[in-house]
């Protein structure tokens, strides 16, 4: 029980293709999560990462906050459900389910215990002595379901488990599965293709597609908010139905063009308001998507809605307790294909095909999504807004909100578009400039307010004492806005981070630019590990001086001597034990062959007995046939017959006979099986309680060599870790920009290793810095400033930063204004963000 | 269920169909099902004839090569292999046939041989092929190639070096020299590792990294999991590592070099027929030939029993 992070994860095969590609999730304790997605989008790979059984090529895996990467899959604490069972045939059921304990080498009795409980869970109970073979496909399911909770995972993972079984038996396992779920508490992970199970089973679903991640939610956000097209296509049926378009304005309404089709839309501004402005420029073609119970031929919803299209009835599909009416969009175009149309009704509402209606849409629950990007344009929580303002002597005017601009950004008077990062918006309840809210509304765990600028909508996130009726006043990131005219970038915003170019050194090699200066480094890392190494073995040693002081007293001889007879009487019992079992064992399976013979026996007589009777029943009315009968045709005819069943009762009556013997030896097997496992436990049970005595006998008679055994254990097993902490303690690593290098911290350099390997010093990595992690300090890499931008609140340095290839500006943040015109920097290397730049893999 | 495949749902159109033209058909499977029988017969004839006429003179008193069935029976021949106190006349001499050529001695030498190299060599092939079929390292597939082409090389072509490395560590002669043999015979086992690799490519991958994550490691998933499932492709390697020091003669004549008491039978039998013997010492080679036959033919026998089809059965999808 415990939660997983995949933090950054990449798959990469030899040949270069990417099955997964920066997959990163975090995924809470007991949770139910779905994999979903089209064939070969990367979803069970990503599950056999999971679970070991690939490699990861890059970034980390977190299993209750371990890493596991390097982690052997039996030692991960995860089970695995199988698309084919992957069943041992050669076992029973109880053996398949006990396999993995009896490797643990868990005493007999628990795992007994532990059989029974996980096949009384999963209603196998009178299957345990079975072998695969035997069984149907929803059993074995079951069966690889009882292997996977008998050792009480930390986490479970199902790689398409239904995905064999027929439509029947799919809809019953699963309900078995989510209940598994309720009863076990622990977190599960299962890939499917089929979306109903994904809907059905998931607590939260990821949508994968080309090895990306395309959204992560719950079913229900995914089915009413998907955050891009492919989303929306993929999940719900029938499919969602998509309508391109084009936006336009019209003073206070909004106007929606299909294209290929006859209707315009008018539609209040309100509908459309997260809408970014440039796409009501008709340059950037939209896609509508509605769901088809959001669009009505109803005849009342009709008349009482504004936003009616013409249709074109094409046919019907009766579902019984609904209708589903496939039309095409009206249109006048008949060169292109025309947009088709699915409605969900109640009935065909008497419609036939070939009709031309109208229909109802229902624009509250309209998707939007870029046709280009594919990605939403009014998504539940905005990022950014647009609006319209005019700069007059330095000072931003935006419809009614006068705002000074800082020194740092200087304009020319004229009309500007900005944009505005949503997260640039500071709204507050003192300081800043007064607005007026529109609304404010719950998102999830955030609070989205709309500021109404004229026309415009501008969206900001509200803190929780920021509310309708009191005033509200709002501050802006300066850094943040960029303005535009027209389309040309007039001033642009800084970015959060700095790119510039790094190379990952060892020590050896950054020696050639920092010298031996780092040698006191190791030096002391090194005595820093010893020191706390000496320490552990010294009170290790002092604990086993005092454990063998208390022991030494013990007469090893006499012990030895007094626990004789009790262990040759031991012996004496477990082998009379044992014959007494294999006695009783050759019996009972001598009777159970005897029944099995008689049963066979008595299987062949009434299979001959039925079939004679059926043979003479037929002979008889060919007989009484033969006899009343003149016509020689139909005689022939008969005759024909009489041939055929002769044949064929042959057949039947052997395959009958093979069917009922089939069944009774597997009822025979099952039986023998019981037996013998059931004296297999008891014969290993009674040989493992002799064994322990023994044991504990020699333990009692020489305690001494017992804790030198303990303690040359434990010395051997700090010495190991003390090894490789020293080993450690000996590598560090240096990030080198420019000429300046810089100590790596271990958990960087550890994730470097992790993600890439040998490899990771023949790589370019791109490191990001964000502006306040900056120093300015002599031994760092030296940059000119180009000028000082006054933001008001905080300072920034427009600085030139040159490498030997490229060159790039960066912004460090600083306190005074004069700081020359040439300075040199350091950064603080636990805050930045570092890429390796050919494959684009984001490590830290 | 197999045999029940030509059970087919009567139709009404089977019921009324032409009769003539059933008849005609009829005949046609009768004729040609008569014309493989005959040409099976003869050839199984051809196969059986020299059995049948090893075994028959291996009973006969004297050696007379026109008769099949020999005019006197007697059990001398099978006498004169094993008992040392049985004199007969052989070569035109009085003498015991036992002492000179000890064929017990023989037949010994060679069970050892065979069942130590069986053994080792079915170990090291069925582990190898499985390496081969699930292991990923580096060149497996070069590999694989190149020991398929040097298997393609006739054994003794390396005979002579192989004998020369021998004399090195002193296993090339006396009591020593059947470990060089046994060594010689095993050392070329992973030759066979195709049929098996094969093999184990049929068992499912899955099957291996379900008893991988149950915590199994890869010896346990080869001796537990792999193992039961494979008996036919173990009996098959028994037999097959079995029969090749069984009847080799070449490098086990080598290594005897002329001593009796370390002759395999091969070597043996032959040097019964060559020695001035003729054809005298005919019946007592046919009833040798008859016990050397007879261990290969009980194996195959014993193990045939293994060749169950359809141990995988239930493994997965099926």
């Amino acid at each position: 029980m415990a939660g997983l992070r995949l933090e950054h994860i990449y798959k990469v095969y030899p040949n270069g293709t990417k099955a997964v590609s920066d997959f990163t999730m975090d995924i809470k304790d007991k949770e139910f999560i779905v994999f979903v997605g089209p064939s070969g989008c990367g979803k069970s790979t990503t599950l056999r990462m999971i679970a070991g059984l690939e490699e990861i090529s890059a970034g980390e895996l977190y299993i209750d906050n371990h890493i596991v990467n390097d982690v052997e899959p039996k030692d991960r604490d995860i089970a695995m459900v199988f698309q084919n069972y992957a069943l041992y045939p050669h076992m029973t059921v109880y053996e398949n389910i006990a396999f993995g304990l009896k490797l643990r080498h868990l005493p007999n009795e628990e795992i007994h215990k532990k059989v029974l409980w996980a096949a009384q869970v999963l209603d196998l109970t009178e299957y345990l002595d079975r072998k695969p073979r035997a069984m149907s496909g929803g059993q074995r399911q079951r069966v690889s379901l009882g292997r996977a909770i008998i050792r009480n995972p930390k986490v479970m993972l199902l790689d398409e488990p239904l995905s064999n079984l027929d439509a029947k038996l799919r809809a019953q396992m699963r309900s078995e599965i989510a209940k598994l779920h309720e009863d076990l508490q622990t977190t599960f992970i299962y890939v499917t293709h089929d979306q109903v199970e994904a809907m059905t089973l998931g607590t939260r679903v990821v949508v994968m597609k080309l090895g990306k991640i395309m959204q992560v939610d719950t079913p229900k956000n995914l089915y009413d908010y998907p955050d891009n097209l492919f989303v929306a296509g993929f999940i719900g049926t029938p499919q969602m139905n998509f309508f391109k378009a084009y936006l336009k304005r019209d003073g206070e309404n909004d106007v929606i063009e299909f294209l290929n089709s006859t209707s315009t839309l008018k539609v209040k501004h309100s509908y459309l308001s997260r809408i970014k402005p440039k796409y009501f420029d008709s340059d950037n073609e939209v896609t509508f998507g509605f769901r088809c119970e959001h669009i009505s031929l109803d005849k009342e919803v009709v008349e009482s809605s504004d936003h009616l299209i013409d249709v074109k009835i094409s046919h019907f599909e009766e579902l019984g307790n609904e209708t589903l009416i496939y039309a095409e969009l009206l249109s006048d175009d008949r060169l292109s294909k025309p947009t088709k149309v699915i409605i969900k009704g109640t009935s065909s509402y008497g419609l036939k095909r070939g009709d031309v209606v109208k229909a109802a849409l229902n624009l509250d629950k309209a998707h939007v999504f870029d046709s280009v990007t594919e990605q939403t344009i009014n998504p539940r929580i905005p990022t950014t807004n647009l609006a319209y303002g005019k700069v007059v002597n330095n000072i931003l005017q935006l419809h009614d909100l006068n705002i000074e601009l800082p020194n740092a950004i200087k304009l020319e008077d004229n009309d500007y578009s900005v944009i505005i990062p949503v997260n640039a918006i500071n709204l507050n309840n003192n300081s800043g400039v007064k607005v007026k809210l529109e609304k404010v509304e719950q998102v999830d765990d955030l609070r989205i307010a709309s500021i109404k600028l004229g026309d415009n909508l501008i969206f900001a996130f509200a803190s929780n004492d920021v509310d309708l009726e009191k005033e509200c006043y709002i501050e802006l990131d300066y850094t943040k806005l960029e303005f535009y005219i027209g389309s040309k970038l007039v001033h642009q915003a800084i970015s959060d981070y700095d790119k510039v170019n790094a190379m990952f050194l060892n020590h050896v090699t950054a020696k050639e630019y920092v010298g031996d200066s780092y040698d006191k480094v190791v030096d002391e890392r090194v005595l820093a590990v010893e020191e706390k190494y000496q320490g552990l073995f010294k009170e290790i040693d002092e604990q086993y001086a005092k454990d063998l002081e208390n022991v030494k007293s013990v007469d090893s001889k006499a012990i030895t001597l007094k626990n004789k007879p009790l262990i040759s009487e031991k012996e004496n019992e477990t082998t009379k034990l044992i014959n007494e079992l294999k006695l009783k064992l050759k019996e009972d399976l001598k009777a159970l062959e005897e029944a099995h013979k008689i049963n066979s026996i008595c299987i062949t007589q009434e299979v001959k007995d039925a079939y004679d009777k059926v043979y003479n029943d037929e002979m008889e009315s060919f007989n009484s046939f033969k006899q009343i009968n003149k016509d020689r045709d139909a005689y022939n005819k008969r005759v024909q017959e009489l041939k055929q069943f002769k044949a064929n009762h042959k057949l039947e009556r052997e395959n009958e006979l093979n069917k009922r013997l089939n069944a009774e030896a597997i009822n025979f097997e099952t039986e023998a099986n019981a037996l013998k496992g059931n004296f297999k436990r008891e014969k290993e049970n009674a040989l493992n309680e002799l064994k322990k005595f023994k044991n504990d006998c020699y333990n009692e008679a020489y305690p001494v060599k017992k804790l030198e055994k303990e303690y040359k254990n434990t010395v051997l097993a700090l010495r190991k870790e003390y090894g490789e902490a020293l080993m450690h303690a000996k590598i560090i690593f240096f990030f080198k920009t420019g000429n300046l290098v810089t100590l790596c911290n271990d958990e960087i350099s550890n994730k470097m290793v992790q993600s890439l390997g040998i490899k990771v010093f023949s790589k370019q990595y791109l490191v990001e810095i964000p502006h306040d992690a900056y120093q300015i300090a002599e031994d760092g890499f030296k940059v000119q400033v180009l000028e000082v931008l006054d933001y008001g609140k905080v300072k920034f340095a427009k600085c030139l930063y040159k490498d030997h290839h490229y060159e790039t500006n960066i912004y460090i943040q600083v306190e005074d204004e004069n700081i020359g015109s040439e300075i040199c920097v350091k950064y603080d290397i636990s805050r930045i963000h570092i890429t390796e730049k050919a494959m684009d893999i984001k490590i830290y | 269920m197999k045999r029940f495949k030509y059970l087919k749902p009567i139709k009404s159109k089977d019921l009324f169909y032409n009769e003539k033209n059933s008849r005609g058909m009829r005949f046609k499977q009768k004729s040609t099902n008569v014309l493989v029988y005959i040409v099976l017969t003869i050839i199984s004839l051809i196969w059986v004839l020299p059995f049948v006429y090893l075994i028959l003179q291996s009973f006969a008193k004297s050696y007379s090569p026109q008769v099949l069935i020999p005019k006197e029976w007697t059990l001398d021949n099978y006498r004169a292999l094993f008992d040392t106190n049985f004199k007969m006349m052989f070569n035109n001499k009085e003498m015991v046939f036992a002492e000179v050529y000890p064929f017990g001695r023989w037949l010994l030498n060679t069970v050892l041989i065979a069942l130590v190299v069986s053994v080792l060599q079915t170990v090291l092939t069925l582990m190898s092929a499985y390496a081969f079929s699930r292991l990923n390292f580096g060149f497996r597939k070069k590999y694989m190639k190149l020991i398929l082409i040097i298997g393609m090389f006739p054994g003794f072509l390396g005979m002579i070096i192989t004998f020369y490395i021998l004399k090195q560590v002193n296993l090339s002669t006396g009591v020593p020299g059947l470990f060089g043999l046994v060594l010689v015979y095993i050392s070329g086992s992973v030759m066979n590792y195709y049929v098996s690799k094969g093999f184990f490519d049929t068992i499912s991958k899955s099957l291996d990294e379900a008893a991988m994550i149950d915590g199994a490691n890869k010896n346990t998933i080869f001796w537990r999991v792999i193992m039961p499932l494979s008996k036919p492709i173990i009996v098959y390697t028994i037999l097959l590592a079995f029969t090749a020091p069984w009847g080799d003669y070449m490098f086990a004549s080598v290594i005897a070099a002329g001593d009796s008491s370390l002759f395999n039978v091969a070597v043996g039998l032959q040097q019964l027929l060559t020695k001035e013997s003729g054809v005298s010492g005919f019946p007592i080679f046919c009833a040798a030939g008859v016990i050397v036959s007879i261990p290969i033919m009980t194996l195959f026998f014993f193990l045939q029993g293994y060749y169950v089809e359809g141990v995988t059965g239930g493994a997965v999808k099926g």
